[in-house]
């Protein structure tokens, strides 16, 4: 029986999952990045093998992905996000044509061929607008959970319109908006719409299809998928575990390539 | 290899400003690829290229600059200000005006060296905008002939139009060992080698370019275990220090195997073509080299890099380009639209980063790159 971890070191969060030799994702972890990324990544890498029952040295190949992939110790490989994305999103849901990843700290659009083959892609710049970071801190200006977050934008009136996107600025924005009693759902629609908005931008860029999967943190946030929806007129596959598909196609990789030098 | 670290020395230390130190004749100062060298040559001065890719130069300008402009501007007047190295040699500065920063730039240059501008027109094709650079060119002659007291001939023009001749000869011959398959030499190193070009001597260059091609040809050739992919590298120049995406480029295994930027291939592409031999007609021809190769995106029409980048990356068999943007220089963010479509048609891949002299951004800027790898060798 062989073992492949895949490693997804993100910048809030550091998921870690194993795969048997069929592919099927037996176990995962997902931890808090924290300042350090390489002790994030140990911590749970060693809980995923631990909840196998397993050793390190039963790993056949740990494949790094991620922000952090160079950080993670033992890794037999790193490979982009982009690439491991776009294999986590094929292997879910074989017919995709378009990954949207919404992460931690950035957003991605991906463009694949017939087959599950990346033939573009296109990422947000230095900027946290509408990533993963940018809903924490709006989670926290609105006095509310982060997975509430999108439940209530989908049982809004109406989004409110918001006049800048850039954390800190939107941040303020949203302080004076509940100073002055804006319904909270209402702010969490304007908040999905405008997250929205930067992901149809980034879709436009590589070519909008209609079949669309949702990956990354973000797609756990109801009313950022069915803004996104909305937007691009489609209705996407949203995995179960979406801030898994990274990781998963890390180790699928693993897999892979295991089996081409076999 | 030692035929490679001198220009890696040149580039990177004060070698250079050691020797001019020295040296009693008169350095200038030169932006942009639209100065004639030959002209500065002939007159018995030191043509030098002051462009800069440093950050903290570029960050002490905003003391006399805005602070949103575009780096290569900031950092030349950053170190122009501080008198760094060649910069406080210098005994006059030619600046050329592509673009709205360095229209702007002169005055600021001018609080600290002398400096004359050279106006480019907006256009380069029509016969009227020839004959206006060709008057822009004809009246440097006499600021260049007052500076070092010596009047220009035809035989020294013609002598230093040779000399640089026979550095685009050599140049021709290395683009030929970096386009091999596998390449001879890496892109990092070949940027070194033109961007040496920028201050050293003339005829040194060339020998010591002549004993690397020497070299290189005699070397067995590479023998990767997987073919390399190869890149084409276009947009806003890459200037030492600021080689932040050549480096990431190639880190995993790809090969920048031509790039065609004005700090690199473009600066000692072309040959100066003559038809005739009189004075006036050989600075004519000498104008000429300087301005219709150019494929800045100053100028209205942006076609000629369209069909410059889609013939080098046929040339060169590449498997995708890589586009450049410097934050603020709208203008080549402004042509990557067009290039990407029209490589797109022609079913070649191409990735457009956004970046500036910072290394904040290299883990983002790396992600893409490499990802832009992976998707590459598929």
């Amino acid at each position: 029986m062989g073992w492949y971890a895949g490693i997804d070191s993100g910048s809030l969060t550091c998921a870690a999952v194993l795969i048997n030799d069929r592919g099927a994702l037996c176990h995962s972890e997902v931890v808090l990045t924290g300042a350090r990324s390489r002790l994030a990544s140990e911590r749970a890498l060693l809980q995923v093998i631990g909840k196998a029952g397993l050793n390190a040295a039963d790993l056949t190949a740990i494949v790094a992905t991620g922000y952090g992939r160079e950080r993670v110790d033992g890794r037999t490989s790193a490979v982009t996000e982009i690439t491991c994305h776009a294999r986590g999103a094929v292997a879910l849901f074989p017919q995709t044509q378009l990954v949207l990843d919404v992460g931690g700290q950035d957003c991605k659009a991906i463009r694949l061929a017939p087959g599950g083959k990346v033939i573009d892609f296109a990422m947000n710049d230095k900027c946290a607008a509408g990533t993963g970071r940018f809903f924490e801190v709006m989670a926290r200006a609105l006095e509310i959970d982060l997975d509430d977050l999108g439940p209530l934008a989908l049982e809004a009136q109406r989004a409110v319109g918001l006049s800048n996107m850039c954390t800190v600025f939107a941040e303020s924005e949203v302080v004076s908006l509940v100073a002055r009693e804006e319904p909270v759902a209402n702010i969490a629609a304007g908040l999905c719409s405008a997250a929205a908005e930067r992901v149809r931008s980034l879709a436009q860029r590589v070519g909008v299809a209609p079949e669309v999967t949702c990956t990354g943190g973000g797609a756990l946030n109801s009313g950022l998928v069915r803004a996104i929806e909305r937007l691009l007129g489609v209705t996407a596959n949203v995995p179960a575990e979406p801030q898994l598909v990274g990781a998963y196609g890390a180790a699928l990789l693993g897999l892979e390539n295991h089996r081409g030098a076999a | 290899m030692d035929e490679l670290q001198y220009f890696r020395e040149i580039v990177t230390t004060d070698r250079r400003e050691r020797e001019l130190a020295g040296y009693h004749g008169r350095v200038v100062g030169c932006y942009c690829n639209f100065v004639p060298e030959e002209l500065l040559l002939a007159c018995g001065a030191v043509p030098v290229r002051l462009c800069s890719g440093d950050a903290a130069a570029e960050r002490a300008a905003e003391a006399i600059l805005p602070r949103d402009l575009c780096a290569v501007a900031k950092s030349a007047a950053g170190r122009v200000q501080r008198g760094d190295g060649l910069c406080g040699r210098a005994d006059l500065l030619i600046l050329p005006t592509p673009c709205d920063a360095k229209k702007k730039l002169g005055p600021v240059l001018g609080q600290f060296k002398p400096v004359h501008v050279l106006d480019l027109p907006p256009r380069k094709e029509s016969p009227s905008a020839q004959a206006f650079w060709k008057t822009q060119i004809r009246d440097l002659v006499p600021v260049i002939e007052r500076l070092t007291g010596t009047p220009l001939t035809r035989a020294a023009l013609r002598q230093a139009m040779d000399l640089i001749n026979r550095r685009h000869r050599v140049f021709r011959r290395f683009l030929a060992l970096r386009a091999a398959d596998p390449p001879r030499i890496t892109g990092q190193d070949a940027l070194f080698v033109t961007q040496a070009s920028f201050t050293d001597d003339v005829g040194r260059w060339t020998t010591q370019l002549e004993a690397l091609c020497e070299r290189l040809e005699q070397s067995p050739p590479p023998a990767p275990a997987v073919r390399p992919v190869r890149l084409l590298l276009t947009g806003a120049p890459l200037i030492w220090p600021n080689h932040k995406l050549i480096e990431l480029a190639e880190a995993d295994g790809a090969r920048v195997v031509i790039d065609e930027f004005c700090s690199g291939t473009q600066r000692v592409y072309q040959p100066v073509e003559l038809r005739e031999t009189s004075l006036p007609a050989l600075l004519d021809a000498v104008a000429e080299k300087c301005l219709l190769p150019t494929t800045c995106p100053c100028f209205v029409d942006g076609t000629d890099r369209l069909n410059r980048v889609q013939e080098l990356a046929t040339t060169h068999r590449v498997d995708g380009v890589v586009y450049h943007c410097l934050r603020l220089c709208a203008l080549f963010e402004m042509e990557a639209q067009a290039m990407q479509q029209t490589l797109r048609a022609r079913g070649l891949p191409m990735l457009s980063v956004s970046t500036d002299f910072s290394a904040e951004d290299r883990g983002q800027l790396q992600t893409r790159v490499e990802a832009f790898v992976e998707m590459l060798r598929g």
